[in-house]
């Protein structure tokens, strides 16, 4: 697929010492569910507010389809935005909010009453239409304004971290929602968040932003697997950042850390001081150790029992802490050296910021 | 049992102290009432007859109406005035230093604010009328109802703005729309309190006055000059009386602000 929807073009932006926008340029593809996940202060939110219209960038390019849409107003951009706090408008009922955006379409009474209902069904909400809003429920609330921003067919729905108010359980539960409300209307999706669960559950593809950057940009199994910087490794749980001294040979690389040599797939130019990145769920422990290609032995500091997996603290010869978790729980004594086996495929070279 | 005695005795104490206070603010109202009651004209007409005596008096009559136009005016322009100021310093993000303007004639003398207003009509040209008194009024109102509308819209998130754009409402139909109908309480509010101050300034007026009256600048003149009758104490009691269903109003319309807010 290459149909590109929406284009950023060296966009940049600068509030006196944050960056949220550095010579940012990116490609959205049409119908795809697209993330932007970082931490506060990355630039996610003032990105996506530069593409609804709401704040002005100092230079640089949003293209339309192709039309340049940089300096238009919100209201002529026809898209739709989902915002953290709901905006639900508190002095009209359900109806009257999802009937908001179509006030201008020249649609009659019984058309707009019909797409309210429509819509109320989709995140639903059926029936809900006479409700006032102080009756809502915050994920009743949340679901109106999907309803409310949807209802206008836009080509691009914005949501700016529309489920971070919401508990645990609601969010699972809209998790899944949401991204079947994409692929039903075949909606563009462009979605900001700090959560990187989220990010990986929904979308398509994921761009990792650090200081108005996008850092890595790809499907979300890459991202998960692939961490490309020490950044985006750290940014995902479980994910182990190991200092090493790299060299090149042929087409892989020669890792040594805590004092062993590993074989590792990846590509360096020379000889430099690095990181590799190690899931925790990849490293092998005790007996099945012997099953990884790369052999390491470590200290034991501790064992959590979490439920579904238990985790490891371990601690390498040169004192680098690793953790690791694994479903089995194997019988370990805490305090004891320990081997561990690794897979070479499963150790990932980073690139240096 | 010391103990709860002596707790005991220290809430009597500020309650009593409470009561001090109030009755230092309040009780100086109720002579104007009484002697409103009294006088030659109640043991001949009965117990009204001071209040039926305003009506019988031209110039105070005349002052009412004066009174009642220039309130209603200020009530009209003072909010209204309110509110654009309110949404430019909000539109400029930098209101501190603006406010700081706006407010300022707080601080200003009344003598002072109402010569150097009338010294500026003649340099203009402009002949002392209703039309001077109701513009020192709204120069005097404004800080206040300015005060009350900006909290007003404070309290008012500006993200309901956003989604109202967003979903093809330009800036005065999401003003009308959304913003409007969940602040117009609040300007209400700032359009009453203009109201009551319009009904009690006295020096700003009577500077710029003219030949016009309002109630006000009567009592004022006719305290200094020839001393105060019954029925002029009947007119303070009226007024005391409207001055404090007015703050009431203000109060509910408050109440119910706070409410909504809660709903939303």
């Amino acid at each position: 697929m290459n149909d590109t929807i929406l284009s950023l073009r060296g966009v940049n932006k600068r509030y006196g010492k944050t960056v949220p926008a550095d010579d940012f340029s990116i490609d959205i593809e049409r119908g795809e569910f697209f993330t932007m996940l970082g931490p506060s202060g990355s630039g996610k939110s003032t990105i996506l507010r530069m593409i609804a219209g709401l704040e002005q960038p100092d230079s640089g390019q949003i293209l339309f389809e192709g039309r340049d849409l940089t300096h238009a107003p919100p209201w002529e951009r026809q898209l739709g935005m989902v915002f953290q706090q709901y905006a639900i408008f508190p002095h009209m009922n359900v109806q009257g909010n999802v009937a908001y955006g179509l006030r201008r379409s020249g649609l009659s009474k019984t058309e707009i009453d019909a797409r309210v209902e429509e819509l109320l069904d989709l995140v639903g909400l059926s029936g809900f239409a006479p409700r006032r809003v102080a009756q809502l429920s915050g994920g009743e609330q949340q679901r109106v304004a999907i309803a409310r921003a949807l209802a206008p067919r836009p080509a691009i729905l914005l949501l700016d971290e529309p489920l971070s108010a919401l508990d645990e359980k609601i969010r699972r539960e809209m998790q899944a929602e949401l991204r079947a409300i994409q692929q039903r209307t075949g909606t563009t999706f462009i979605y900001v968040t700090h959560d990187q669960e989220e990010a990986l559950t929904m979308s398509d593809r994921i761009a990792v932003l650090n200081a108005g950057r996008y850092v890595q940009c790809d499907r979300p199994e890459a991202i998960f697997k692939r961490p490309r910087t020490p950044f985006v490794a750290r940014f995902f749980r479980g994910c182990n950042v190991l200092e090493a001294d790299l060299a090149p040979e042929g087409a892989a690389v020669l890792a040594r850390l805590a004092g062993i040599t590993l074989r590792v797939p990846g590509q360096i130019d020379a000889p430099r001081k690095g990181h590799l990145a190690i899931r925790g769920e990849t490293i092998l422990l005790g007996e099945e150790a012997a099953a990884g290609d790369l052999q390491l032995s470590a200290h034991l500091d501790s064992v959590t029992y979490r439920g579904l997996y238990s985790s490891y603290a371990l601690r390498l010869a040169d004192g680098q802490a690793l953790a690791a978790t694994h479903s089995q729980q194997p019988e370990l004594t805490e305090g004891v050296e320990v081997a561990i086996g690794l897979r070479a495929a499963d150790v990932v070279v980073l690139d240096e910021e | 049992m010391t103990r709860s005695l002596k707790s005991r005795l220290s809430t009597w104490a500020v309650w009593l102290f409470l009561a001090v206070v109030l009755g230092f603010l309040y009780l100086p109202l109720f002579p104007p009432a009484i002697h409103s009651l009294q006088g030659p004209a109640v043991q001949e007409g009965g117990i009204w007859a001071n209040y039926r005596a305003i009506a019988d008096d031209p110039i105070l009559v005349g002052g009412i109406w004066n009174t009642l136009l220039i309130g209603v005016l200020v009530a009209l322009v003072t909010p209204l005035l309110s509110l654009l100021i309110a949404q430019a310093l909000r539109a400029w993000k930098k209101p501190r230093l603006i406010l700081g303007l706006v407010l300022l004639p707080l601080f200003i003398p009344g003598v002072s604010m109402g010569v150097a207003t009338a010294l500026f009509f003649r340099i203009l040209g402009v002949d002392p009328s209703l039309l001077t008194m109701a513009m020192v009024q709204v120069l005097w109102a404004l800080p206040f109802s300015t005060l009350v509308i900006l909290t007003v819209m404070a309290n008012f998130d500006d993200v309901y703005l956003e989604a109202a754009h967003m979903l093809g409402a330009n800036r005065l139909q999401a003003f009308f729309e959304i913003e409007l109908p969940q602040v117009y309480q609040g300007i209400l509010g700032g359009g009453i309190f203009a109201l009551i101050l319009s009904f009690n300034e006295t020096i700003r007026t009577s500077i710029v006055q003219g030949g016009e009256n309002t109630v006000q600048t009567y009592l004022w003149s006719q305290y200094q000059q020839i001393g105060l009758n019954p029925t002029l104490f009947a007119l303070m009691t009226l007024l005391i009386g409207l001055t404090l269903v007015l703050v009431a109003l203000m109060a509910v319309l408050e109440m119910r602000q706070a409410r909504m807010r809660r709903a939303g």
